[in-house]
């Protein structure tokens, strides 16, 4: 338990294998290289700034800052694509919004932030194509 | 033209801006929070404005309300919400939106909707 403020205050775990990426980048860039790039790094910092909120909850015990980064990251999630994700992130916000015990649902945001670390290397691969 | 987007997620502002760029659709403005769009609209005139429910400082319910009762314009509102619950719906519509997106949408779904409120 002493370790969980640790675990969730380390952003991207720099060797994280990528993970795949569902995303139909075509659909929002047109094929725009230009655009892809400028999309990609503002996607990023989206989920590595809810990353820090979710880290947020459990040293500050900020649920409404949580429940804020999460409305805000909900369009990139969305355009992510990545099924695993949505649904770790609704389970998440239920127990937040139902102020469940946060040590009871460490596994769950251990997973969380797996996903988000292994998506931001692939995105970062993406990146610099 | 000019298009205000008020919303506080850069990523979708910045792809909303993109799409409507590339439709041809006038000057994109942005807003990143409540009290920007509220400088922005006392100091310029829009031909839409397309503004996110949830924002800091003010939301786009108050924003909508801002345009409409203070500011006595009748320039076309899209309101944008993750939630899309039938009151916050009916509530924005009540105060004088035009249309309603929920989120997540397709850049084209929002052009289409952009082009038929604008008559382009």
């Amino acid at each position: 338990m002493e370790n969980m403020d640790t675990q969730f205050t380390t952003m991207a775990n720099q060797n994280v294998a990528p993970r795949k990426l569902y995303m139909d980048f075509d659909l929002y860039t047109e094929g725009d290289t230009v655009f892809k790039k400028e999309l990609l790094t503002l996607m990023i910092k989206n989920i590595q700034d809810f990353q820090k909120a979710l880290a947020d909850v459990f040293v500050h015990k900020t649920p409404e800052i949580f429940l804020r980064a999460a409305h805000k990251v909900k369009v990139s999630i969305s355009m992510l694509n990545d099924q695993e994700l949505s649904e770790t992130l609704k389970m998440i916000e239920r127990d937040i919004v139902a102020n469940r015990s946060l040590e009871h649902s460490h596994g769950l945001y251990s997973d969380f932030n797996n996903i988000c670390d292994g998506i931001v290397t692939s995105l970062e691969t993406e990146l610099n194509k | 033209m000019k298009i205000l987007i008020c919303d506080d997620d850069e990523a979708l502002v910045s792809m909303i801006r993109f799409k409507l760029t590339r439709e041809n659709l006038g000057e994109i403005i942005k807003a990143m929070d409540g009290r920007e769009a509220k400088s922005q609209l006392r100091e310029n005139d829009f031909d839409l404005i397309i503004t996110d429910i949830h924002m800091p400082f003010h939301s786009g319910l108050e924003i909508t309300s801002f345009i409409r009762e203070e500011l006595k314009k009748d320039t076309p509102i899209i309101v944008l919400s993750a939630e899309g619950l039938e009151n916050t719906v009916l509530q924005a519509f009540a105060i004088g939106a035009n249309d309603f997106i929920t989120k997540p949408f397709s850049p084209a779904e929002l052009a289409v909707r952009v082009k038929r409120i604008l008559k382009v």
